[in-house]
């Protein structure tokens, strides 16, 4: 027995752990950090893997391991507490040291203390490919959610060329989310056998994907218990095979605090999950939808963020708009009515668009030359049966007069300062003072901002005025 | 009509399989000209729709084609806008879904080339936007706003034309 087993032997009744407690062990320079899942299992986890090499060692000192996990840190760990019980083991990080630990591992004419019987590897390091077939035994450390992965893992020692039996070892740390992941790996596992022996056409990416149902599944609070293996009262969640699913009713849960904690959890899974969101569509598509917007909307759009500002550069929607505004002749594109300022008709349909926007009546688009008093902020084109609607305001009208802004969003009389308005006579009477137009926008903004919020504001707005444009 | 009769096999992604007659399947242009190339014998298969979409375009189809023959039905004027009101009010009906549903119909009504559907769809989405501040919109549709605030300021400035 060579000097290492024995030390081994020596060892697998007693393991010897670190000699501070894990979160003080975090504060040493030369212990790596401990992945935070791990402290709390540092004394549990790690130490059963090394009971488990040591044992393993002791009864077979010619026999080789391989140790796996999908975390670095998880390895760190591991490789330190082999170090601390005198295991000689490797752990290649970079591609160099990969190639000479893999040559070490499989070398036979060394002596029996040279051997290098311990041999730690990230699942997706040794997950392709590798031919280990040295090993006898694969210690998977934590349990992986993808069954795939892990038959790939075991492959490595478990395949053509293996003479000997091999084993692995599965580490799961009871009452933990491992149990949870180790019973979802197991129905996945299950599924794809099904899935494997039926004929039906599946997508292959229903398999990499995890659902919502998967993930509230994992997250469960209570692990361990009985009725975790239940399943979870998400009442209406539909899952699809493609990647789409749609998660549309509440939690509903017995208790009050159960309900709370199962809310930010679903909350969290939702925000992982990629739901069908107005983001799937294509630019053309949204570039379709935006000619059915109306003139306000279609300046405001574009702000939303830069999908929809890409989209609103579209040049087909601008024609499709000038051609619904009837400003421009659908067959050959040709303007009906003159461009004002002998605009060229060969410029981008947005510009034609907003020239004629521009030069035309600000409520009805009606051509119109005639501009409004020049004593205000805002220089605007305002028709002469528009100007006198202002008389009865409409719900439609895109300018507010003072006092239809003053009533329609509550607002005081000071709160309108400032804002840039267009004066324009009075239509009740030449002989009162000018009437004051402002943008509704712009009213509708002061409007957020002097009742605190959007829904401060539409709370207490008058039902038409909370949009900008019904 | 000579191919009312005939019934033609449609092939969701999810494997689900839809027989409707071809009147109905010829409303998307994308499946006409399949069943051109192919023949009407042969089942079509359409991977990027979902069954669960492809029901609900298929619904919508039908009901397209029913309301198609019963404008041609009609021999008083005033009907017309009777049928009329029942297609409006049916469509409503028809969207009464959720949000994602809707952007998948749009998608499927995209691939398929349903124009009335897109149409349809489209200015539902329209109708959810219009009357809404930039960070209403971003909040009704779960959209990032991935501007920096210069970005932001100049596009806002780029955009000032709609209210001058």
């Amino acid at each position: 027995m060579s000097p290492s087993s024995a030390a081994a032997a020596a060892g697998v009744e007693q393991v010897i752990g670190p000699k501070r407690k894990p979160h003080a062990a975090q504060g040493q320079a030369s212990l790596p950090l401990p992945h935070r899942r791990w402290l709390i299992s540092w004394e549990s986890q790690v130490e059963a893997v090394v009971r488990r090499v040591m044992w393993l060692t002791s009864q077979d000192p010619s026999t080789k391991i391989l140790v796996m996990s999908t975390w670095l840190d998880v390895l760190e760990l591991v490789g330190h507490a082999l170090s601390t019980n005198q295991q000689r083991h490797a752990h290649p990080r970079g591609p160099a040291s990969f190639k000479s630990a893999i040559s070490t591992f499989r070398r036979k004419d060394v002596e029996a203390s040279e051997v290098l019987r311990v041999l730690l590897l990230l699942v997706k390091q040794g997950a392709n490919g590798l031919n280990l077939t040295e090993a006898q035994h694969v210690i998977i450390v934590e349990p992986l959610l993808d069954p795939a992965v892990e038959a790939q893992a075991v492959g490595r020692v478990h395949r053509i060329g293996q003479t000997k039996p091999t084993y692995v070892h599965r580490f799961i740390v009871e009452a933990s989310v491992e149990e949870q992941v180790h019973r979802l790996s197991c129905e996945r596992l299950a599924a794809m056998d099904l899935r494997a022996a039926s004929s039906q056409p599946h997508s292959t990416t229903e398999r990499d994907m995890l659902t919502v149902r998967d993930l509230a599944f994992l997250l469960k609070p209570n692990w361990g218990s009985e009725e975790a293996a239940e399943v979870p009262p998400i009442t209406d969640v539909t899952e699809s095979t493609g990647a789409f699913f749609f998660v549309k009713a509440e939690t509903r849960s017995r208790r009050e605090s159960a309900e709370g904690s199962w809310k930010r959890t679903l909350a969290f899974a939702k925000a992982l999950m990629p739901t069908t969101t107005i983001s799937v569509l294509f630019q053309d598509v949204l570039a379709t939808i935006f000619t059915f917007l109306d003139h306000d909307s279609l300046g405001l759009a574009p702000q939303v963020c830069k999908a929809w500002a890409a989209a609103a550069r579209y040049e087909p929607l601008w024609q499709a708009r000038l051609v619904q505004q009837g400003w421009c002749n659908a067959t050959n594109g040709s303007s009906p009515q003159p461009f004002p300022d002998g605009a060229d008709p060969k410029r981008p349909a947005w510009s034609m668009y907003t020239l004629q926007a521009a030069s035309r009546c600000y409520e009805c688009f009606e051509p119109c030359m005639r501009q409004t008093l020049k004593c205000g902020h805002l220089q605007l084109c305002l028709c002469q049966p528009c100007q006198r609607a202002f008389a009865v305001p409409q719900p439609s009208h895109r300018l507010l007069s003072a006092s239809d802004s003053q009533h329609r969003y509550r607002l005081p009389k000071v709160a309108l300062e400032g804002l840039p308005y267009a004066a324009d006579e009075n239509p009740v009477s030449e002989n009162f003072l000018p009437m004051r137009l402002y943008r509704r926008c712009d009213v509708r903004q002061r409007a957020i901002e002097h009742h605190g919020s959007i829904e401060a504001m539409c709370a207490k707005a008058r039902p038409w005025a909370r949009h900008v444009r019904t | 009509m000579a191919g009312k009769a005939v019934e033609v096999k449609l092939y969701s992604c999810d494997g689900e399989d839809f027989r409707v007659p071809s009147t109905v399947a010829s409303r998307s242009e994308t499946v006409k000209n399949m069943l051109e190339d192919t023949g009407e014998e042969d089942a079509v298969p359409l991977p990027n729709v979902h069954g669960r979409t492809l029901s609900l375009v298929l619904d919508f189809c039908k009901r397209l084609v029913q309301y198609e023959k019963d404008l041609q039905d009609i021999t008083e004027d005033f009907q017309h806008g009777q049928l009329d009101d029942e297609f409006n009010a049916w469509k409503q009906d028809f969207l009464d879904i959720d949000q994602a549903v809707l952007y998948e119909l749009i998608m499927a009504a995209n691939f398929l080339n349903v124009a009335e559907l897109l149409d349809l769809c489209c200015k539902e989405v329209a109708r959810l936007i219009k009357g809404k501040s930039p960070e209403e919109i971003r909040a009704y549709f779960h959209i990032k706003n991935d501007f920096t605030p210069q970005e932001e300021e100049e596009v806002r400035r780029e955009n000032q034309w709609a209210f001058e």
